[in-house]
């Protein structure tokens, strides 16, 4: 199953922040967004989820993203947002269960299926043991496993994650990396925007190389992840030291 | 508390709230009273009844609209005079009472009807189709400032002193002198606008995580807050209509029923109508046992209740805050 970005341009405001993207990304691979700050990778995140408008076609195996309903897209795409918004401070297991909502009509209790797709989420992403604490008692690496644990209860064929990284420490990072590694290793698809460059040559299998709202590059990993053109991408210069790409002046 | 408990509290709290308000007031009517030929029998049919079951149905309307409102919105200070449903009610009762028409309850009940329709209408069409709550609470101000102005205009207009007193006691809510006739008008409406109002349970859940994390969940922004629109205008527009002004009931009680079942949007709907309306029903009956000829006026009753209620809010969040 394939999601094909087509000639993709959104505009906010004035501003053109993603101007003629085109890629295709097959599923059981992670697709790493690189690129500077104002690059347009979260822009782009939100583009294929259909969240804002632009131009050009963003497609689910040939079927146009935004024509979808709103439920059906839901259940094919899931989306883990960089804020990790939680306004009410309720128990870890309620935050996944709402994981189920595209495949629940309103009053409808939790089904089977639901119940069984929330227990797997949560022993998959070792949450089950702090499932009754509440969100605002938990520390951000396990708030963290719970909002993941909410975005792989909808089960979706591709899983879109912002920055997923930002504020866990080393151990947490490579302890998420290795979660998206392996929804991505079960045959779904991952598009994750990372900072850290190191953190993508370690997970990705391509990476879309974004600067000014363009596609720079796009490819497998190892051909992007060039010192050159991170150079051209970020600015300033890269040194490849064993596996990490290290920044240089 | 288990959430099946704190339901049982409350709903035995608005059965014997709803019996308070049958029985107190200058005069008490005994159980032994009930259903004889004692002349106190009449003042619970023909005063208590209509006032006891528009204390309910308003405190339940009130208080699920507020639980709907601040789960909408994300924000525990929420009412539903924020979005100015009530004040544009307000006004329309108020023009129906410069017009002369303060004795006629069909037509004050229609203009201030009529004004909460207009209110739901211009919301939308302030709003547009951004879907945004954001949108949402900037057009509620917009409309809750420009009926108040309103309002205070046609005050400071009132044609004599009779319509400004009429004005004046209407707005600061009662319930007194209801009739059976003012509630079976008036509560279908409040129970259509909550039955509106609960089919955004599910939404209001997802809005936790943030609007764009709930729309990538399926969460149709326009159509959610259409919906809210609409259930707060019937259910509101019809609870103002039929007492006035009531304030606070929306704010606070979704405050007090969350410690008992939970923060979880959808888990506190229930449990804030059953909570309004033991609120309504416990002050109306102790605002009729208040010493005095006039009675004091519920709207008023609540705001004073609300006052040490935000003073225990203030309390409690400069504990949690204080810095070591």
């Amino acid at each position: 199953m394939g999601l094909t970005i087509d000639a993709l341009r959104v505009q906010l405001g004035k501003r053109t922040v993603l101007d003629g993207i085109s890629a295709a990304l097959d599923t059981g691979r992670v697709t790493a967004l690189l690129g500077p700050n104002g690059a347009g990778k979260s822009t782009l995140l939100r583009a294929i989820l259909s969240l804002i408008p632009g131009e050009g076609t963003v497609a689910l195996d040939g079927e146009p993203v935004s024509a979808l309903p709103p439920r059906v897209r839901a259940r094919r795409l899931g989306y883990l947002p960089q804020t990790g918004e939680l306004a009410w401070n309720i128990p870890a297991r309620s935050v996944v269960e709402l994981g189920r909502a595209p495949y629940r009509t309103p009053f409808a209790a939790l089904s089977e299926r639901d119940e069984a797709a929330i227990e797997q989420a949560m022993a998959l992403t070792d949450t089950a043991q702090f499932a009754d604490r509440l969100t605002g008692e938990l520390s951000g690496g396990e708030r963290a496993r719970v909002l993941l644990a909410r975005v792989l209860a909808g089960e979706p064929d591709w899983l879109l994650a912002d920055e997923p990284l930002a504020s866990l420490d080393p151990a947490h990072q490579v302890d998420m990396l290795d979660r998206l590694r392996k929804f991505a290793d079960g045959g779904r698809g991952v598009v994750v925007v990372l900072h850290e460059l190191s953190h993508a040559a370690r997970i990705a299998d391509d990476v879309m190389l974004l600067k000014a709202g363009r596609l720079l590059a796009h490819g497998p990993a190892p051909e992007v992840l060039r010192p050159e053109l991170l150079s051209e991408a970020y600015g300033i210069g890269f040194e490849r030291h064993g596996p990490a790409i290290v920044p240089v002046r | 508390m288990k959430r099946r408990t704190a339901f049982a509290v409350l709903a035995a709290l608005v059965v014997a709230g709803f019996l308070l308000s049958l029985i107190a007031g200058k005069v008490w009517v005994p159980f032994s009273a009930w259903g004889s030929a004692d002349p106190r029998w009449w003042i619970i049919v023909e005063l208590r009844l209509p006032r006891a079951l528009l204390g309910l149905a308003i405190g339940a309307t009130l208080g699920l609209s507020g639980a709907v409102l601040q789960g909408y919105l994300r924000n525990p200070l929420a009412d539903p005079a924020l979005i100015g449903v009530s004040s544009s009610a307000g006004l329309g009762a108020v023009i129906a009472i410069i017009l002369g028409f303060g004795a006629a309850p069909l037509i004050l009940f229609g203009s201030a009807m009529a004004g909460a329709a207009a209110a739901v209408i211009l919301l939308g069409m302030l709003v547009g189709r951004s879907g945004s709550a954001l949108a949402f609470i900037l057009a509620g101000t917009v409309l809750q400032t420009l009926a108040g102005s309103l309002t205070a205009f046609l005050i400071s207009v009132a044609p004599n002193p009779f319509a400004l007193a009429e004005i004046m006691g209407w707005m600061m809510g009662a319930l007194t002198d209801r009739s059976l006739e003012d509630a079976v008008r008036a509560i279908p409406f409040m129970a259509a606008g909550c039955a509106v109002l609960t089919l955004s349970a599910r939404s209001l859940d997802l809005l936790s995580l943030g609007e764009e994390t709930a729309r990538s969940l399926g969460v149709r922004p326009g159509r959610l807050q259409a919906l809210i629109a609409l259930g707060t205008g019937l259910a509101v527009g019809s609870a103002v209509a039929a007492s006035g002004v009531v304030g606070f009931v929306g704010l606070i009680v979704p405050h007090l029923v969350r410690p008992l079942v939970g923060q979880r949007p959808s888990d506190i709907l229930l449990p804030s109508a059953l909570g309004g309306a033991a609120l309504v029903l416990f002050a109306d009956s102790f605002v009729r046992l208040a010493p005095g000829t006039e009675e004091v006026r519920l709207g008023i009753a609540m705001s004073v209740l609300g006052t040490p209620f935000f003073f225990a809010l203030l309390m409690r969040f400069r504990k949690d805050h204080a810095w070591a």
